[in-house]
C-alpha cells in the first residue's frame, strides 16, 4: 500500500519551496465573483508592473476569500513579513500598491483589508477580526482564499486527504457511522440525514453503486456552492471519496451547473491531480479500493437541481423529475443504487472524519449539526460567503457580518434560498437560522443564499418576480405547478398593474397553499413562497395595491407615473433626448407622453432640478 | 462535423455532453446535426430535439456578434434591473433570447454571478459595466455600433 505520509511529505515541502519567504509573493482572489470585478485586469496590471520594474516576485492565484465586496482582492506576502490582503485594488491602484509596498517603504495601509498575521495598526487590522470575519467559524472556507485551488499540493499540506486515509484504514461501517454521529442533514435543501442515505445505499443491492455530487446550484442569489468549487475543489472531492468507500462504490458523478465554467475547470483540474497522486483513480492509495469521477455540465435549467430531474438529466433526457418510489437509494441513476449527495455536504465529510461525529455535533444546534455557508447580497453593506454556526441568528448574519443596511436605507426583510425560499421580515432577524425553526417561519435554509431587502423594494414586485422564475424554470410535466405558477404571476401581475379584484388575496392564499401541496417536486412545493410570505408578513403593502391601486415604494410600473413639474423645470433640455422612447415632448412646457412612457426612470436620473416626480396612488392618476 | 464521434460512446447519456461539445465548436446545434446525433446514438430527431429545446443554455439558432448578458439575480433586480432591459429591448427593437436582424446584438439573461454589490451588472460580450444606469446604456451601445 502506498504510504499517505509520503505524498503529505511531499506536498508540504512543495508548499514550504513556494511560501517560504525566499522572495515576495503576490496572491491575487481568481474566482467569478473576482472576475467580474476586474481580477483578469488587475493580474495583468501586476505581471506589468513586475516586468516593468524588474522585480522578481512569485505571482499566484487563490479562489474567494468571501469578501466579495472588496474584489478584487491582491495579497502580498514579503519576506520575513505576514501576508496582506488589499482591496479592492483596480488596475489604477496597482502601480501604487506595488511601489509602496515592494519597495518596503511602507504597507499601503490605506488599501489594506487585514493582515494574516497578528494586527499591524488600526488600519491593518487582523484580517480574522474585521467585522466581516469576526462572527463567522470558518471551517469549509478555511482555505478557501488562501491555496491555489489549481494546485493539489496546497490542498494536501494543509491537511488535505488526511481524512481519506483515516477512513480507509476505518471499516466502512465505521465511517457510515461516524457521520450518523455527525447527525449532519443534507445542505442541498431537502435535509435528509447524510449519514442515513449513506447507510441505505450501502445496504440497498445492485451493481454499479452511483455518488452523485449535486453542483448545480440554480436558487438565483445562491453561490456558496460556486466558491467551495472555485476556492477548494478538493475538499469536495475528498468527501465524495469517503462515500464511495463507505458505500461501496466505484464510480461517481458530479453535475455543475452549465452557468459555473470556472468551477467545472477546477474541478477537472482537481480530478486529473489527484489521479496523478494516486489519490482516484484504479487503485487508490495503493488499495484495492477504485473510484472514477466523471464531470457532467448542466444546460440552464434550474429543476435539474432536483435530485430526480439531474438524474433523468446525466441519462440524457429532458431534466424532468420523476417519482420517488423506489428511492433512489435502491434505484436511482440508471436504475442502480445511488446516494446524491450537495457539494457542502461532500464538504463536511472529511472534517466529520479527521475530528469524530461527536465533536462535529458539538456545534451547531441539537437538530442542526455542523456549520452552515451563506452567499449575502443584495441591499447590504458588505457581499458574499460566510460560514456560522446553526443556530446563529440572521440579525448575527445581515448586521454584523453583513454590516446592515446600505446608506440611509432601512432593511425590510431577507429572501433565504433565493425566490423558492419566502421571506422573513426584518422584525424576526432574531431568529435563529437552523432547518426547522425557518421552516416553521414559512421559509426555509435551503441552499444559503440570503438576499437582502430594503424599504426601496415592493413586495409585490418581489413576489412576481419570484413566481415568474419558477413558471419558466417548471419542467411542465405536473398541472398544478404548470398551471399554478402561470395564476400565481396572473394575480400578481393584476395587483402590480392595479387591476386586482375584491377578494384576489384569498384567492392567491388559496391557490398558493394548492400549488405547494399538490406539486410534485421541490420546485413547485416552493413556488408559491415569497406570495405566501408576502401575505402573511407585508399584507398592507400588498393591499395598497388592491385597494387604493398604489404601489407604496413606488416600483410597480403600471401604478407609478412620470410628470414634470413646470414650476421646477428649466427647460434645460437633458431629459428629452436621454429619453429612449421620445416620450417627452414640447417646447415651452415639457410633459411625459404617458403612453410612450415605459418607466425606465432616466429622465428622473438626468435631470438636475427635480423636476421629475415620480407617483404613486389613485390621487396621482387623477391629476393626469 | 464528426469530431465528437470518437469522443463519446453511442449512448443515450452522452447526449448532453455532445450538445455541449456541438455548440462550443459551432456556436449553436444546428438542424443538420441534430440529425446526425439522432443516427449516431440510435435516436429519434424528435429525442433529441427535446433534450435540446429543454435547456436554455443551448441553441437552435447562432448568436449576434454583439451578446450582452443580463444578470437576472435578484440584487440586480432589486437595483433597477428590469428598468435596463426594457430600455436594451426598446433600443435594440428585440426581446430577450433574441437577435438583431443584422445578427449584431443579442440579448440574453444569465444567472447571478454573485457580484451582487457591483449590481446591476450587465456584460457585453466580454467587457463588464457594473452599477450600470439606464441612463448609460444608450452610451454603451454606441461603442459597439
Amino acid at each position: 500500500m502506498m504510504d499517505f505520509d509520503s505524498v503529505q511529505a511531499e506536498a508540504k515541502k512543495a508548499w514550504e519551496a513556494q511560501t517560504d519567504g525566499s522572495r515576495p509573493r503576490i496572491i491575487i482572489g481568481m474566482a467569478t465573483c473576482s472576475i467580474s470585478a476586474g481580477a483578469k485586469e488587475t493580474l495583468q496590471a501586476v505581471k506589468k508592473e513586475l516586468t516593468r520594474k524588474g522585480i522578481d516576485a512569485e505571482v499566484n492565484i487563490t479562489g474567494c476569500i468571501g469578501l466579495c465586496y472588496q474584489e478584487p482582492l491582491v495579497d502580498v506576502a514579503l519576506p520575513g513579513r505576514h501576508r496582506i490582503s488589499y482591496g479592492p485594488i483596480t488596475t489604477d491602484l496597482v502601480p501604487q500598491l506595488l511601489g509602496d509596498v515592494l519597495s518596503g517603504k511602507e504597507t499601503a495601509a490605506e488599501l489594506a483589508v487585514g493582515t494574516f498575521g497578528p494586527r499591524e495598526s488600526a488600519s491593518i487590522p487582523h484580517l480574522f477580526d474585521i467585522p466581516f470575519m469576526r462572527f463567522q467559524t470558518r471551517r469549509l472556507l478555511a482555505r478557501c482564499g488562501l491555496i491555489d485551488p489549481e494546485n493539489i499540493d496546497h490542498y494536501i499540506a494543509l491537511g488535505g486527504y488526511s481524512a481519506l486515509a483515516k477512513a480507509m484504514s476505518m471499516p466502512p461501517e465505521q465511517v457510515i457511522d461516524e457521520v450518523k454521529r455527525s447527525q449532519i442533514r443534507g445542505r442541498g435543501g431537502a435535509a435528509y440525514p447524510a449519514g442515513l442515505k449513506w447507510e441505505q445505499c450501502r445496504a440497498a443491492k445492485g451493481y454499479p453503486k452511483y455518488i452523485v455530487c449535486n453542483a448545480d446550484e440554480g436558487d438565483p442569489g445562491s453561490f456558496v456552492d460556486r466558491t467551495v468549487l472555485e476556492s477548494d475543489p478538493h475538499e469536495v472531492l475528498e468527501g465524495m471519496l469517503i462515500a464511495a468507500y463507505a458505500i461501496g462504490s466505484d464510480s461517481g458523478y458530479i453535475y455543475i451547473r452549465g452557468e459555473y465554467p470556472l468551477a467545472a475547470h477546477r474541478f477537472s483540474t482537481a480530478l486529473r491531480q489527484a489521479e496523478e497522486k494516486g489519490l482516484l483513480g484504479a487503485n487508490v492509495l495503493g488499495s484495492d479500493f477504485q473510484f472514477h469521477v466523471e464531470i457532467r455540465r448542466g444546460a440552464g435549467s434550474y429543476v435539474c437541481g432536483e435530485s430526480s430531474a439531474l438524474m433523468s438529466s446525466i441519462e440524457g433526457l429532458r431534466g424532468m423529475p420523476r417519482l420517488k418510489r423506489p428511492r433512489s437509494v435502491e434505484k436511482g441513476l440508471w436504475a442502480k443504487p445511488t446516494s446524491m449527495n450537495n457539494v457542502e455536504t461532500f464538504a463536511n465529510v472529511p472534517l466529520i472524519i479527521n475530528n469524530g461525529g461527536d465533536e462535529y455535533a458539538s456545534t451547531g444546534m441539537e437538530r442542526s449539526t455542523g456549520t452552515k455557508l451563506f452567499s449575502l447580497s443584495g441591499h447590504v453593506l458588505r457581499t458574499g460567503v460566510a460560514e456560522v454556526p446553526f443556530g446563529t441568528s440572521l440579525q448575527t448574519v445581515i448586521e454584523d457580518i453583513g454590516g446592515g443596511p446600505l446608506p440611509g436605507r432601512k432593511i425590510k426583510g431577507v429572501m433565504p434560498g433565493g425566490p423558492a425560499g419566502g421571506v422573513i421580515p426584518a422584525t424576526m432577524f432574531d431568529l435563529p437560522i437552523d432547518f426547522d425553526t425557518l421552516a416553521k417561519a414559512g421559509s426555509m435554509v435551503g441552499s444559503g443564499g440570503l438576499v437582502v431587502f430594503d424599504d426601496r423594494t415592493c413586495i409585490v414586485d418581489l413576489a412576481r418576480y419570484s413566481a415568474a422564475f419558477m413558471r419558466d424554470e417548471c419542467c411542465d410535466r405536473c398541472s398544478t405547478c404548470r398551471t399554478g405558477t402561470q395564476k400565481l404571476v396572473a394575480f400578481l401581475d393584476a395587483l402590480s398593474c392595479g387591476d386586482g379584484k375584491p377578494g384576489d388575496l384569498e384567492r392567491l392564499g388559496n391557490l398558493g397553499e394548492v400549488v405547494k401541496r399538490l406539486s410534485h417536486c421541490g420546485l413547485g412545493q416552493t413556488a408559491p413562497n415569497t406570495a405566501l410570505g408576502a401575505l402573511a408578513h407585508f399584507r398592507s403593502e400588498v393591499e395598497a395595491h388592491l385597494l387604493d391601486k398604489r404601489c407604496p415604494a413606488k416600483v410597480c410600473s403600471p401604478l407609478v407615473q412620470y410628470r414634470i413639474d413646470p414650476l421646477r423645470c428649466t427647460l434645460c433640455g437633458l431629459c428629452a433626448p436621454a429619453c429612449p422612447t421620445q416620450a417627452i415632448i414640447g417646447n415651452g412646457k415639457l410633459s411625459i407622453i404617458d403612453e410612450n412612457c415605459i418607466r425606465c426612470g432616466i429622465c428622473y436620473v438626468v435631470c438636475r432640478d427635480e423636476a421629475v416626480v415620480v407617483e404613486s396612488g389613485v390621487a396621482v392618476r387623477a391629476l393626469v | 462535423m464528426s469530431y465528437w464521434l470518437t469522443k463519446y460512446p453511442p449512448e443515450r447519456g452522452s447526449l448532453l455532453p455532445i450538445l455541449h461539445e456541438i455548440q462550443t465548436q459551432e456556436g449553436y446545434v444546428s438542424k443538420e446535426a441534430v440529425a446526425a446525433v439522432a443516427r449516431y446514438l440510435g435516436l429519434s430527431a424528435s429525442q433529441v430535439y427535446g433534450v435540446l429545446t429543454f435547456y436554455s443554455q443551448l441553441r437552435t439558432a447562432p448568436l449576434g456578434k454583439k451578446v450582452i448578458r443580463i444578470c437576472e439575480g435578484p440584487a440586480c433586480h432589486l437595483e433597477g434591473m428590469d428598468k435596463i432591459h426594457h430600455v436594451l429591448e426598446a433600443i435594440l427593437g428585440i426581446d430577450v433570447g433574441e437577435t438583431t436582424s443584422d445578427g449584431s446584438f443579442s440579448l440574453e439573461f444569465v444567472p447571478c454571478n454573485g457580484t451582487c454589490n457591483h449590481a446591476p451588472f450587465l456584460l457585453v460580450n466580454d467587457d463588464a459595466y457594473r452599477r450600470v444606469q439606464a441612463s448609460q446604456i444608450k452610451g454603451i451601445l454606441e461603442k459597439y455600433e
